[in-house]
């Protein structure tokens, strides 16, 4: 019983983990669809930034 | 000089000239260290899992199969694998948008205070270097087994090998090498399998010899393992064993300057995400067969004295010449990038981070970039001869106590807006020393404290919980600044350039990929091992 439960829980971790990314890019998705980032460069040109 | 002898020369001297080829597309100090930030999936999917897997995932970690433990093992493969995907989503996107060169820097960056920088940039170099002295003493030992030449020519030849390519190529050079021998280490691996398995009666006989064997490991063939190859004196403790192991690695390839660095490379966000998930379907699944080799060498040869030799024993008596010399080429190329990739992260760390020169000229930049980094590589190889790369107490230092500092000011600089710099750089301290504490402790045995410090006691989280600790304190004391904050505000917004809906759809074929990934291990698991040997 203990290395059928064992072999479940070794693809489970998979699964969820492939499930839980495509939750984050699907809610990403649906944010860009809804409304794309105005920023021209978001996070980016933080040259200016630099210490 | 045998056809091992030629087969490992002859493999050097391809990665070091396609390596050096390589650095004659270099013109700039941002192709230099980041290969341009253009790096697509395949190359940063392969940097990750070469660098990654060195020659005692070859070894070490077949050794411990061989003796008892493949399911431990694949349980702690499983759960570091998915930190390859977490990493990337709520670290990796971002450290790559901080467009920095180095994880200090962004470290300096994101905090607004050098210190952060100088205090990152520190721990980087001791921990670098010495997990490269130690790579470098596997692959010197393993050659000088292969070759026959003495230990110090081994370990200058070697050196001469990752470093001609990393000085002159930099990160570009880095990766390509990288990938080349991920493709060599998995091609010899997929052949080798094929005739390890057959001598022994074919793959589909592999559980019915290993249940019919009377020199079988105790606990091979359980979900639990051998228990004293864990440490452990019960079916519990066993299991602990390897998910506290997994979590440490999980975290450790979520943060780590040779794993979540790469994607300062990354052509995009999406590229993170991609080679985060194959980086994990191959860690779960080329490691499983590879694993399964090892175990099968026990109905082939079921008393080894030294089981750590197991795949090394399958090239030189099992496989014909020819894979047999691809199989150990193919270890000496895990070893070889695993040091590539530590000597360019080290080194540029050393050159950008510690010791940063104002230089007008690109080109001058550039030179004086690879001169240093060829300077830092001699004073490594000195310390090679030296013998400091197989000292124990060296080690202590490589791995995973980077991972055990940086993951509350990684995973804090993002999700957390509380954290601030003294916050983040306390953490990294505490993190950095309550490890080394601890692990001296332990190994010492000081009031028993080695039979205590395991598991969720283990040097690792003791780093973690005080580097947790030291955060909350540190940003109570020093509050967050209006600059960290608008800068973090500023991180978290999705730049443009990468708002496409349709990268987003390829994105998630890679979850998908996934999730029948792991539908057929545990296929595979079940129906190849659990129902048969539980009949």
């Amino acid at each position: 019983m203990g290395e059928i439960i064992y072999a479940l829980g070794i693809g489970a971790l998979l699964v969820a983990t492939g499930i839980t990314m495509n939750a984050v890019l699907w809610r990403e998705e649906k944010r860009i669809r809804k409304e794309p980032p105005a920023d021209e460069d978001g996070a980016s040109g933080k040259r200016k930034d630099r210490v | 000089m045998t056809i091992f002898f030629w087969g490992v020369i002859i493999s050097i001297l391809v990665y070091l000239g396609v390596g050096l080829l390589a650095g004659r597309r270099v013109k700039d100090t941002s192709d230099y260290y980041i290969c341009g930030r253009n790096a697509p999936t395949l190359l940063i999917t392969g940097t990750l899992f070469a660098s990654m897997l060195s020659v005692s995932g070859f070894t070490g970690d077949q050794g411990w199969c061989y003796s008892g433990n493949i399911t431990s093992l694949v349980l702690l493969n499983a759960i570091c694998a998915c930190g390859y995907v977490f990493g990337a989503l709520v670290f990796g996107r971002y450290l790559r948008r901080s467009e920095c060169a180095t994880m200090p820097e962004y470290f300096g960056i994101r905090f607004h205070d050098t210190r952060n920088r100088k205090v990152a940039g520190i721990i980087t170099v001791i921990s670098l270097t010495a997990y490269l002295l130690s790579c470098m003493t596997g692959v010197g030992i393993l050659m000088e087994e292969l070759t026959g030449l003495p230990g110090r020519a081994c370990l200058l030849i070697a050196w001469v090998c990752f470093t001609g390519f990393t000085f002159y190529s930099g990160s570009r050079g880095v990766i390509i090498t990288d990938t080349m021998m991920f493709l060599v280490f998995f091609t010899a691996t997929l052949l080798s399998g094929t005739y390890i398995f057959n001598a022994q009666g074919g793959l589909g006989n592999l559980l019915e010899n290993l249940m019919a064997n009377p020199a079988l490991p105790s606990g091979l063939l359980d979900y639990h393992g051998n228990l004293s190859g864990a440490g452990a004196d019960s079916i519990p403790g066993s299991l602990a064993y390897s998910l506290t192991m997994g979590l440490v690695w999980f975290i450790t390839v979520a943060v780590s300057p040779w794993q979540a660095g790469r994607n300062l490379m990354a052509k995009s966000e999406h590229v993170t995400f991609r080679a985060g998930s194959l980086a994990a379907i191959f860690t779960v699944i080329f490691l499983l067969y590879l694993n399964l080799q090892s175990v099968a060498v026990l109905n082939l040869k079921p008393s080894l004295e030294d089981p750590q030799r197991v795949l090394i024993w399958a090239a030189l008596n099992v496989m014909p010449k020819l894979v047999g010399t691809l199989m150990l080429a193919g270890i000496m190329a895990a070893g070889l990038s695993s040091a590539s990739t530590f000597l360019s992260v080290m080194g540029f760390s050393v050159v950008l981070d510690l010791f940063p020169r104002q230089i007008d000229s690109e080109e001058k930049r550039l030179r004086a970039s690879r001169y240093a980094i060829l300077g830092i590589s001699v004073i490594v190889l000195a310390l090679s001869f030296l013998g400091l790369g197989g000292i124990r107490e060296v080690c202590y230092f490589a791995s995973t106590i980077i991972a055990a500092a940086w993951a509350v000011p990684a995973i804090g600089s993002i999700l957390s807006d509380k954290l601030s710099a003294a916050g983040a750089r306390w953490a990294m301290i505490a993190g950095f020393l309550g490890f080394i504490t601890a692990r001296v402790l332990a190994e010492v045995d000081v009031l028993a404290l080695g039979s205590v410090l395991k598991n969720f006691l283990d040097p690792f989280f003791i780093g973690l919980y005080l580097s947790l600790a030291f955060a909350i304190l540190g940003s109570r004391l020093h509050p967050v600044t209006d600059a960290e904050a608008s800068y973090r505000r500023k991180l978290l917004q999705l730049p443009r350039s990468e708002a496409d809906p349709r990268e987003y759809r390829r994105d998630r074929v890679y979850g998908y990929l996934m999730i029948l990934a792991g539908v057929a291990t545990s296929v595979i698991l079940i129906f190849g091992w659990a129902l048969p040997y539980n009949r």
